[in-house]
């Protein structure tokens, strides 16, 4: 009879320290070649705009988050436009002194309702988001918009004849300790950040996921658009894992402009 | 700016919501927590097991596979709804836009909601009012559950530990089951998707989604709801291409009684979810036209 209990016992307790999600923090995989990425992501007490390193491109390359400089998005030195991308660029700047300045709301394309777009979403203001690692799919469910990417795993590749969308089309693959995301076909309405840098329909978007701590996401892009850049740049930021309790939440974009909730309708 | 101010805005609510999140956890945790004087020993033995399992075969393989598979083999019982899904067609006239063939039991004050909302339409089995639907130009709302339900675009359902969402390409709007075994948010916001919490049972997953906007219509006919509606789902898979949902809808201010519907999907292998934007075509074109002066790109 002691033996079954302790059997039980032992049975339950293994039980119990491979329940899945018990902790946000890494789980292991990385030791198979797919890191843990999962969980709720954000950046507290972040600003909403980009920046320029301090110290220059070197600084994209370090690990650490800077004493906290990461919290914004950190551009290593301003993109070289060309003539298009300078004048969309300018078109949203009206007025503005920084580079830092951010563009006026009424030039915002998200002031319109349009959907942010897919590197918006993580170089823009402070909204958490969600990475759920599937068999073939990464998914990353954001509390903006309610929005949701797929980064198909399965080896595909981009496919010919493939819709512009506001996601774009996406495809990964792991690396030892990074996903690798590659991004194509964005709708050219959307920003790259929350300063204004526009890109066109044939951008190329390179985004680099690896925890870069064990609380702490590296998130790494790479433009490449020589429609709008005389040549690729790069930016990077850092996200905190949020405790297990916090959880996304719904928010929908135009929720405050549009007329919704107006107290259209007497209630019961 | 704006955008700051409903960042703002959101992370109050946001802090609010975490420390009644905090006591539902805590209260969850509590319930499944193992009496402190049998701790020590399930450590111990814990321990050494996971020692001596270390390079078992089952601990490497769930290591080697990815999440999916993982969760697989953690509930064997569960079942699986994973994929995309495509409503399937109506059985009954006017039923891509509600969700019975007749009348639910109203209120008065929903009798009178509903001819509002139907005024002038000449078909009884037409929609409602396009001047007043939520979801139509200026309001542009979601959907919102259960209306999400009647829409035509793809829905797609993965499943991980504790959650299984339904990621609808309509909005897009994404509805987040807690089957992890927690209760509601004691008051939680109201919101288009709601606040839902699910259990398996056998082959069903019962969900039962409290915590609506009242803004929303509950189908494209016309009818109301009121924040106090509760739906209860109802889902199971019968067949490899089916998924059956049985609904329940419960709205006491607003219906004299509960009542039922059901819609069947039909597994799509091929499909893949795209986007489809609420007045994408017309609320959002403006901004083409103001700030880009209608440039289509290089």
């Amino acid at each position: 009879m002691g033996k079954i209990v302790s059997g039980l016992m032992l049975a339950l307790a293994v039980s119990v320290f491979s329940l899945p999600g018990v902790s946000q923090a890494p789980s292991g995989g990385a030791s198979k070649g797919i890191p843990d990425l999962s969980g709720v992501w954000d950046r507290p007490g972040a600003g909403n705009l980009a920046r320029i390193s301090p110290t220059g491109p070197e600084a994209l390359s370090s690990a650490g988050g800077g004493g906290g400089g990461y919290s914004n998005f950190i551009v290593a030195e301003r993109p070289s436009m060309t003539t298009w991308g300078k004048e969309r660029y300018d078109a949203v700047r009206v007025g503005l002194k920084d580079y830092d300045d951010q563009p006026p709301d009424a030039l915002d394309h998200e002031r319109y309702c349009y959907p942010r777009g897919p590197t918006r979403m993580f170089t823009g203001g402070a909204w958490p988001f969600e990475i759920r690692q599937m068999a073939d799919v990464v998914f990353f469910f954001f509390e903006r918009d309610h929005w949701v990417r797929r980064v198909f795993m399965d080896g595909r590749g981009h496919p010919d004849g493939y819709l512009v969308t506001w996601m774009g089309h996406s495809i990964g693959k792991y690396e030892p300790d990074t996903l690798v995301v590659d991004t194509v076909l964005v709708n050219d309405i959307t920003w790259i950040d929350g300063l204004g840098h526009p890109h066109s329909t044939d951008a190329q978007f390179t985004e680099r996921f690896r925890r870069s701590g064990r609380d702490q996401l590296e998130y790494t892009i790479r433009v490449d658009d020589p429609k709008a850049y005389t040549k690729p740049w790069e930016g990077k930021r850092v996200f905190e894992v949020m405790p297990r309790s916090f959880e996304i939440m719904e928010h929908v974009i135009c929720e405050e402009l549009l007329e919704m909730g107006a107290p259209r309708n007497p209630q019961p | 700016m704006a955008t700051e101010r409903v960042s703002l805005d959101r992370k109050q609510e946001r802090a609010d919501l975490q420390a009644d999140l905090q006591l539902t956890i805590r209260e969850l945790k509590k319930k499944k927590a193992f009496p402190m004087r049998h701790r020590w020993m399930v450590m111990i033995l814990g321990g050494v097991g996971c020692a001596l399992l270390a390079g078992a075969p089952i601990a490497r393989a769930q290591d080697a596979q990815p999440p999916r598979m993982r969760q697989a083999q953690s509930s064997p019982a569960t079942p699986d709804f994973t994929g995309i899904w495509e409503k399937s067609r109506s059985t009954f006239p006017g039923g891509s836009d509600r969700f019975a063939p007749e009348e639910p039991p109203m209120t008065a004050w929903a009798e009178e909601r509903y001819r509002a909302a139907r005024q002038g339409v000449l078909h009884p089995l037409d929609q409602g009012r396009e001047d007043v639907d939520p979801m139509l130009y200026p309001y542009c709302m979601p959907p919102g559950m259960p209306r999400i339900h009647l829409r035509g675009q793809a829905m797609e359902i993965i499943q991980a530990p504790g959650r299984v969402y339904f990621l609808f390409e309509a909005g897009p709007s994404m509805l987040r089951i807690h089957t992890d075994g927690r209760k509601h948010l004691s008051n939680p916001p109201p919101s288009f998707m709601g606040d839902t919490i699910g259990r398996w049972d056998g082959d069903t997953l019962i969900t039962e989604t409290v915590g609506l906007h009242d803004w929303t219509w509950l189908d494209s006919a016309g009818h109301p709801h009121s924040s106090a509606l509760r739906v209860e789902q109802r889902i199971r898979r019968p067949n490899y291409e089916t998924l059956e949902i049985s609904l329940l809808f419960d709205d006491p201010k607003v219906y004299t009684r509960p009542w039922t519907a059901k819609k069947v999907y039909r597994l799509r292998p091929d499909w893949e979810v795209l986007e489809y934007l609420i007045c994408e075509d017309t609320v959002q074109e403006k901004y083409t036209q103001e700030v880009l002066g209608g440039s289509e790109g290089p």
